[in-house]
């Protein structure tokens, strides 16, 4: 199916600039998918969603208390065709309430299981996970998610036992991924979230938890479509040498990618709600062509199961059509959109260098850098970003980044600030600044 | 075969109707025969497959569809011993977008005097159909001309009408019409439209007559001795510049721009729709032993001096050759230079 119109279940529309040197060789993507609003799909999909709790020792008390109280808060959100579960884990992972449907007789049932729920002992974050895993593969055609949540470190797990768990979830169900507090470790839950397709986000408190839990459930519910693959078509003598998604988070999905054919890539987008849209990165690199010459270097599609079909969304929108050309005026422009994107990847590490330098008591380099990515996000209208930066330093000037390191800074926030420095800007139709 | 539109006989073969440039197809509705098949469900893909997608890029190496017309890549036409010329692809671009179109007719009292036509076309912008227009031009600028002839019109006002009605036939197109659909170019529509150059030459009873819009140009010759005198004046931003005084030729020469053409037939050559280009005209008595040289910027970039234009074709007229021979001295001259765009000349002697 190949269509423009506003009915069409997914919208491409790539962004580039289409006249390369003279020899040019390679070119940058900015591929945008848009899901449509209405008529994603023909019928509903079955939705399963799984709580993972940790409920090692230090959950005891309050935490877990308000983590029981979320669980059923969100739970009693949830619509009378969702399955939902929850499981437990400290070194050793159980079941707590069994995957049933969220009819009211249920949910009350799931509120008394979890009454027993108390903490105490490690943390051992492939039990919980790999218990999921062998509940969800039950379900191969539903829409699959897990909320898993943590309070620690990955401090009992048994080595090379993570890795393979990981890898035996993938494809199975996605996972967004809260740390409770500031005594677990941000690399150790980004991994986990960044291989499942979900997002890692800070709770400060165990106040916090009830609202999270509401947006993660809220999250999981409006997914309509699960599985979709963006499916990357490219000419003989073309490799695509980079697929990243820019937006909402930056993450490399390169080594993700499975070749179909010898000309076809496809890569794993996860679920997909109605109405949400991200950009994606393409580099490509491709052998020069003469003077004039056309040619097709990427058509992207996105394709995705229905009904026991498979389904391939292509837009003409979404072609990236190349010529080369003498003219230096033409072949040395950006692309707006891919400009922004290259800018806020630029924010993302000044960030992440920055948060890094200041760890190891580079102070000097802490400012520079966190100065830098404060005027990057001034620049690029990055309010949210200015936001988070401005909790870790206090802002001079922001246009030049002129910064001072805030002497005392609550570790929250710098956690915080650093799970956040993937998360971008939308580029918008018409941008602000000249790049 | 008969123009479908005005119901005029053209000889074969031909793309276009002389008369009101209507495309061409014979009874059995397919394209006009030529040199080459130039059906695009034959014409297989640079790369050697067959198979195109439904947008027209090969399914193997991406390349957009060629356009139908290797047949152009190398076209040489002599209607007369003194008339020829040839229009060459070039070394280094993929397909030829200049064309050619010569004609001669006998006018007057018992066909007593001898009219010639030339033109010459060289298709702007790398949108494909720079090709088809071009040709287009050319042809329509040629079968006005003739006609001209056989009239009483003032020979400057009949140029100017005939460069008008091809600049008019290039807006008529449907190609012109179709502007590219493509969301994510942020070049405006404008660098994607097809245009072309175009000067052309009418000589009868010795009275040179020559139009033309761009950089395509036109010389006369001497032989004996040797002299070249340019009779056209480019449609360039280096001559803008410097014949409004604003820049030195020094200066001018230095900008990378300076061989941007100013003017130009066709969409890309117009700011606003119902204007048209202003064609540049003038006039001049060729007689007995003299050339007309017209051609395309593919040719005169490599001898951009006159005189060295000059010497070239004394070097090519050497032994009384025939125009045509002449034309094939003068392209392969450019190609052995580097062929790095496309080569017209067209060459009159007058006797």
């Amino acid at each position: 199916m190949a269509s423009s119109d506003p009915t069409a279940p997914f919208h491409l529309e790539s962004y580039y600039t289409p006249t390369l040197p003279e020899g040019g060789d390679h070119l940058t993507v900015v591929t945008s998918i848009e899901a449509a609003q209405a008529g994603l799909v023909a019928a509903p999909q079955q939705r399963v969603l799984l709580f993972i709790i940790d409920k090692s020792g230090s959950m005891s008390g309050n935490p877990i208390e308000a983590v029981k109280q979320a669980v059923i808060q969100g739970v009693n959100a949830l619509d009378e065709q969702s399955i939902f579960g929850v499981i437990a884990f400290d070194e050793t992972a159980s079941i707590v309430v069994p995957p049933r449907p969220a009819t009211p007789g249920d949910k009350t049932n799931a509120s008394s299981a979890l009454h027993w729920l108390h903490g105490s002992g490690g943390t051992a974050f492939s039990t919980g996970l790999d218990l999921a895993r062998g509940l969800l593969v039950n379900y191969p055609d539903a829409i699959r998610r897990a909320i898993f949540l943590t309070d620690g470190n990955n401090e009992t797990e048994r080595p090379g036992a993570f890795e393979p768990v990981l890898n035996a979830c993938v494809g199975v169900f996605e996972c967004d991924c809260w740390g409770l507090g500031t005594k677990w470790t941000v690399g150790e839950v980004q991994e986990v979230a960044r291989r499942l397709n979900g997002k890692a986000s800070l709770i400060p408190g165990p106040g916090e938890v009830a609202a999270a839990f509401r947006a993660a459930v809220e999250k999981a519910a409006s997914k309509a479509v699960a599985n979709v693959r963006l499916r990357l078509w490219s000419p003989q003598g073309t490799q695509l040498t980079l697929l990243k998604q820019m937006n909402p988070t930056i993450e490399d999905l390169s080594a993700s990618g499975v070749r179909i054919s010898p000309q076809v890539v496809e890569y794993p987008i996860g679920s997909w709600a109605p109405g949400e849209s991200r950009d994606y990165q393409i580099d490509v690199a491709v052998p020069p062509g003469g003077l004039g010459e056309e040619m097709l270097a990427v058509r992207p599609s996105v394709v995705y199961q229905q009904a026991g079909q498979e389904q391939e969304i292509r837009s003409p929108a979404g072609r990236v059509v190349i010529t080369w050309t003498t003219d230096e005026a033409l072949s040395s422009r950006i692309n707006p959109r891919v400009a922004h994107y290259t800018g806020q990847e630029e924010l993302a590490q000044a960030i992440q260098a920055g948060l890094e330098a200041r760890e190891r008591g580079d102070d000097e380099s802490a400012t520079r850098l966190l100065g830098k990515a404060v005027r990057l996000a001034t620049e690029s209208d990055n309010d949210d970003m200015t936001a988070r930066l401005k909790r870790v330093v206090d802002v001079e000037d922001a246009a030049s980044g002129t910064v001072r390191l805030k002497r005392s800074v609550d570790k929250a926030a710098t956690m915080d600030l650093e799970l956040e420095s993937t998360t971008t800007k939308r580029a918008t139709r018409r941008p602000v600044a000249n790049p | 075969m008969r123009c479908p539109t005005c119901g005029a006989i053209a000889p074969e073969p031909s793309r276009f109707c002389e008369r009101d440039g209507t495309r061409l197809v014979d009874d059995n509705n397919e394209a006009a025969p030529q040199t080459a098949s130039n059906d695009p469900a034959t014409t297989p893909c640079a790369c050697g497959n067959t198979a195109f997608d439904p947008d027209g890029f090969c399914t193997r190496c991406g390349k957009a569809r060629p356009p139908a017309s290797r047949a152009f890549d190398h076209v040489e036409q002599a209607p007369l011993p003194e008339l020829a010329g040839i229009s060459d692809r070039g070394r280094r671009h993929p397909w030829n977008e200049d064309a050619l179109s010569l004609g001669a007719e006998r006018v007057g009292e018992a066909g007593a005097e001898a009219v010639h036509v030339l033109v010459v076309c060289d298709g702007v912008s790398s949108a494909r159909d720079a090709q088809h227009m071009a040709q287009l031009a050319a042809e329509v600028t040629r079968a006005h001309l003739l006609e001209s002839t056989r009239t009483d019109l003032a020979p400057e006002l009949a140029m100017r009408q005939a460069i008008a009605a091809a600049h008019a036939a290039l807006l008529a197109a449907p190609e012109a019409a179709a502007a590219p659909d493509d969301a994510a170019s942020a070049d405006p529509s404008k660098s994607q439209a097809p245009g072309c150059t175009i000067v052309a030459a009418v000589v009868r009873a010795g009275q040179a007559t020559v139009g033309w819009v761009g950089d395509s140009r036109a010389y006369r010759l001497d032989l004996d001795p040797p002299a070249c005198q340019l009779l056209t004046h480019d449609h360039s931003w280096f001559n803008e510049m410097v014949d409004a005084g604003r820049l030195s030729p020094e200066e001018a020469a230095q900008a990378p721009e300076r061989n941007a053409i100013t003017r130009c037939l066709g969409p890309l050559g117009v700011d606003a729709p119902g204007e048209a280009p202003e064609a540049g005209v003038v006039a001049c008595e060729v007689s007995p032993g003299q050339m007309l040289l017209l051609c395309s910027d593919g040719l005169w970039k490599y001898a951009e001096d006159p005189a060295a234009l000059g010497a070239l074709v004394g070097e090519a007229a050497a032994g009384a050759p025939l125009a045509l021979d002449i034309s094939r001295h003068l392209i392969e001259f450019a190609n052995a230079r580097g062929g790095s765009d496309n080569i017209t000349a067209a060459i009159l002697q007058l006797s």
